[in-house]
């Protein structure tokens, strides 16, 4: 099982001080359509309340992202494609006066630095430092954008016609819920979490459930492609040989004591007990090949008709009197 | 007769305290002799009976080591065992045994250090009570 549901862009309606209710306030995911040649407006630049062609366009980063309010963790992809939003814009119209907001450009990869340098040179203007103050609706209909530029060392004031709002990518909604019908567990953020950051990267704490893309935290697209061939190359490992190999530390139910009480099932942190009918009557069955060997069920069954393999209850109370007594 | 030495008994779980333990001992830590560690996979193995057991066989104290919430290797053993723990021991102290003689502790596998403190400590603490007052069982 791969988990790969993506990624939502959060809503600017969050933003209460960038005038979220003006038409043209919008989010760099309805920029990039009005970019588009199969988008709403034909590929044409045009303010979504009048249809005009803007002249000065603000674009801000770290909407939600890097800001203890909404989200801590950095988005990571925003500054790259803001760039790559302004270089479409400044080669197709290079009239246009073009502002990008940055608290710092993150161009970290492969030519990416290039590319920003390559960007400014087309005469993008890069604001760096603080974020953005306010986003205002000014009464002949356009924005007046407020922030501060650290080159300059003071505040900025501008007028634009249209603000593009670099908004945080958020783990998709349900995401959590989801994560709990297969046993794998979330972060703080809400990402689904991979078992190691450097080594395990596409497995989660349940055997065989697998995640790749931005359901494991924000990523570019030649990340999301990587992570996902491991994780179907994962998924292909497990699946090739025909058998599954585990632990032989894992739990097993003598049918025959167990009470059908069902205290182990949702005791199991792997969901890998199960009640099935066994001589007419529902009896706890252990998933060996889900059961991690952790023996909670063992030291919780009333009925001891769990033997934890390995560490049985005779071996562990033989240690112990042995220990106590020698 | 020698002098009375505490037996304790240290259930730890593999993936922290016994490691805590493993590193106590590289990084040469010192801990008292009277500690005697049974390795269970996790805290949630234990089940009161291991404790209890220990108790009536003649230990004179029973610490039992996991992982730090949040950090059990198998998701969610150390709730399971902070809530039998804390069932049990009311149950022990009911029986006559003194509430300091068993304990449960969250050391994780880089504390190495305080592993041994926390050792030294319950050993201090045990020599301090005296000998097991229910060896051999409580007369209730």
């Amino acid at each position: 099982m791969i988990i790969a549901t993506g990624f939502k862009p959060m809503s600017k309606d969050h933003f209460k001080e960038y005038s979220p209710q003006s038409p043209d306030v919008i989010t760099s995911m309805e920029f990039e359509r009005i970019l588009s040649s199969t988008g709403p407006t034909g590929g044409e630049l045009k303010r979504p309340s009048d249809g005009t062609k803007p002249k000065n366009i603000a674009m801000i980063s770290c909407v939600g992202s890097r800001d203890e309010r909404h989200h801590s963790y950095c988005s990571k992809v925003c500054c790259m494609y803001m760039l790559k939003h302004a270089r479409i814009l400044k080669e197709k119209y290079p009239y246009i006066n073009l502002y990008l907001f940055f608290i710092d450009v993150r161009t970290a990869g492969k030519d990416f630095e290039e590319f920003y340098v390559y960007t400014k040179g087309l005469g993008a203007k890069i604001i760096r430092g603080g974020r953005v103050s306010s986003v205002d609706e000014k009464p002949n209909g356009k924005l007046r954008v407020r922030g501060f530029d650290v080159d300059l060392g003071s505040p900025v004031e501008l007028e634009a016609d249209l603000v593009v709002l670099a908004t945080a990518i958020e783990p998709p909604d349900g995401v959590d819920e989801l994560g709990r019908q297969f046993s794998a567990t979330c972060g703080r953020e809400g990402f689904l979490r991979e078992v190691h950051t450097k080594l395990f990267p596409v497995e989660t704490s349940a055997k065989g459930v697998l995640i790749a893309g931005c359901v494991q935290g924000p990523k570019d697209i030649p990340e999301s492609i990587a992570q996902s061939r491991a994780a179907a190359a994962s998924a292909a490992s497990l699946i090739i040989p025909g058998k599954i190999k585990f632990e032989a530390i894992v739990s097993e139910v003598d049918k025959d004591k167990c009470s059908s009480c069902g205290v182990c099932v949702p005791l199991c942190p792997y969901n890998a007990i199960k009640l099935e009918t066994y001589k007419d009557k529902e009896k706890a069955k252990i998933e060996a090949a889900l059961c991690a060997g952790c023996g909670v069920c063992a030291s919780a069954c009333p009925s001891r008709a769990i033997t934890f393999h390995g560490f049985t209850t005779e071996q562990i109370l033989e240690q112990i009197s042995a220990l106590v007594e020698a | 007769m020698a002098e009375w030495e505490p037996r304790i008994i240290v259930i730890a779980c593999h993936w922290c305290t016994y490691q805590g333990a493993d590193l106590a001992g590289s990084l040469r830590y010192s801990y008292p002799p009277s500690i005697h560690i049974v390795r269970v996979p996790c805290s949630g193995r234990v089940e009161p009976e291991f404790i209890t057991e220990a108790i009536k066989s003649g230990a004179d104290g029973v610490f039992v080591g996991g992982c730090h919430f949040g950090d059990c290797h198998y998701r969610s053993g150390n709730y399971n065992t902070i809530k039998r723990f804390n069932l049990l021991k009311r149950a022990l102290v009911d029986l006559g045994l003194e509430d300091e003689r068993v304990k449960l502790e969250w050391i994780s596998g880089s504390e190495g250090k305080k592993f041994a403190e926390e050792m030294t400590v319950f050993d201090a603490k045990i020599r301090e009570l005296g000998p097991n007052p229910i060896k051999g069982g409580a007369n209730v």
